[in-house]
């Protein structure tokens, strides 16, 4: 087995944790952030001052239980866009950082203790990476499980490292409950069921019976639950960006301001330098919506555009069909899959394909007309004639 | 079909065939006033002016030629048994339209043809 060093970092609330960050007079207040499924409200997140409410409740219960929490509506782009920002912080410290949810990440640190001196200093410099207020907990050991349990168990701004080994990572995972396995809710029923609470419980069943339960699923949660993950560490692949952000005046449901504010954006994105002389292939636009959920669209284009008037009028009739969920409070543009040339793909039978739908065609009007339809093709016969009549003239067309 | 016919559908149709046109010249044989049918006169298409011209032979009154804007002569094919001799004018009408026109040298009559 490959001696591997994963650090996870785990951000936990960050949804919370980042409106607090947004809107500071929330800090110490009981928060509820809701999210829509179709006709039902659940909740999200919760700050820890919200008692009794939990995550994937739905919002009539959790306002049973805390009357005074303050309701928001999720921002995803927004929390998306934070733990980006905090993913590319652990990217200048470590070559591999996987993303795994939102708020956790896996890092790479095989050769970072000599750079830092230690591993102490490597953990110390992870920690720093987020702002005091999101409260990163770190957990290092061989593989990204047992990574994640230490840091589940670790308090804010701590660390906990597990000795590597499965027998001593298995001696770490005793007491725990299943439901930190990557499980679904149904079999977690079903092994809660079976009186299997605990991951010592199920590492000592034997393998095959778990997998005859659950299935691959279930194998896979056994050799979890036995300190075994061999998983690979998948780089998170980041890729460059290039934002513009702007305020309407008034929140605004009229297409003629948000084209003019989208044509602004587009302006000022393809005036940076780091767009100069490239061409873009993805743009998304995201807007805040007055007391509704943040509207999001995103366009792919399909040859890579390379100037403002050409991308605005790829967006514009795109938008020609699109409802606006409310008013509009402010549209951040982004712009992405920047590359350096643009083309068509051709297609190298397209002669072909047209005579063939030519010949369809012909076939369709030969039945309607019961008869050859009255189509020519025109024909060079004497192009060099002085004599008008003598240089073209009319065939019957026979694709 | 019976051997050595043609079927009609198989031969071509020439573009800008000649249509005949009725001319008044002056004293040297320049034209100074010409006659033309009305379907070419209203622009449609030789399909359509055969069946118009068929139906009703209409045409529209004698226009004056306001200016000759170039002439050239057509000989050729004097090797056939039927020779081509016409000689050609591109004219501008009293109603300000440009016109091509010829007189077959070995008919003497007057033509309108587009093409040119």
């Amino acid at each position: 087995m490959i001696d591997r060093s994963i650090a996870c970092m785990l951000v936990t609330h960050l949804p919370v944790k980042s409106e607090v960050r947004r809107y500071t007079q929330l800090r110490g207040k009981p928060v509820i952030i809701t999210e829509s499924y179709g006709s039902q409200n659940l909740v999200l997140d919760s700050s820890a001052e919200a008692k009794g409410v939990t995550a994937g409740m739905t919002l009539a219960e959790a306002m049973a239980r805390c009357k005074d929490a303050s309701l928001i509506q999720a921002d995803s782009p927004y929390y998306n866009n934070i733990f980006d920002k905090l993913l590319k912080a652990l990217e200048l410290r470590s070559p591999a950082v996987e993303k795994s949810g939102l708020g956790c990440a896996y890092v790479g640190l095989e050769g970072l203790e000599a750079m830092y001196g230690g591993e102490a200093q490597v953990i110390a410099s992870l920690l720093q990476v987020a702002p005091a207020e999101f409260n990163p907990r770190i957990g290092v050991a061989g593989g990204k499980f047992p990574a994640y349990v230490a840091a589940v168990t670790s308090r804010g701004g701590r660390a906990t490292r597990i000795p590597h080994g499965s027998v001593s990572t298995a001696a770490f995972l005793n007491g725990l409950s299943i439901g930190l396995l990557p499980l679904s809710w149904a079999n977690k029923t079903r092994l809660h069921r079976f009186g299997i609470h605990t991951l010592d419980q199920l590492s000592s069943l034997p393998e095959g019976t778990v997998q005859a339960q659950l299935g691959t699923e279930g194998r896979k949660a056994w050799l979890l639950a036995s300190g075994i993950d061999s998983s690979p560490l998948v780089p998170h692949r980041m890729q460059q960006v290039v934002e513009e952000h702007l305020t309407f005046p008034s929140p605004t449901t009229t297409w003629s301001p948000i084209l003019t504010g989208l044509g602004t954006l587009l302006g000022r994105a393809f005036a940076r330098s780091e767009i100069s002389g490239r061409y873009v292939r993805t743009a998304s636009i995201e807007s805040r919506v007055y007391r509704r959920p943040p509207w999001v669209k995103k366009f792919g284009f399909k040859e890579a555009l390379g100037n403002k008037d050409k991308a605005l009028f790829a967006m514009k009739s795109r938008l020609d069909s699109v409802t606006l969920p409310g008013p509009l409070e402010d549209m951040r543009l982004t712009l992405t899959g920047l590359t350096g040339e643009s083309g068509i793909q051709s297609n190298l039978f397209s002669d072909v394909r047209k005579q063939e739908q030519l010949k369809e065609m012909m076939r369709q009007l030969e039945a309607l007309l019961d008869g050859k339809p009255p189509i020519y093709q025109l024909k060079e016969i004497e192009p060099w004639s002085r004599i008008p009549e003598r240089r073209q003239a009319l065939v019957p067309f026979d694709p | 079909m019976k051997p050595g016919t043609v079927d009609p559908d198989a031969q071509l149709r020439l573009l800008n065939l000649p249509v005949p046109i009725e001319v008044i010249e002056d004293s040297v044989g320049r034209p100074a006033a010409i006659t033309i049918p009305l379907a070419i006169n209203s622009g449609l298409t030789r399909l359509s002016r055969l069946a118009q011209q068929q139906r009703t032979n209409a045409k529209i009154g004698a226009q004056k030629i306001t200016a000759i804007n170039d002439l050239w002569q057509v000989n050729d094919e004097w090797w056939r048994e039927h020779p081509v001799s016409r000689r050609y004018y591109q004219i501008t009408t009293q109603s300000d339209r440009r016109l091509t026109i010829f007189k077959d040298d070995l008919n003497g009559n007057w033509y309108c043809q587009k093409g040119e």
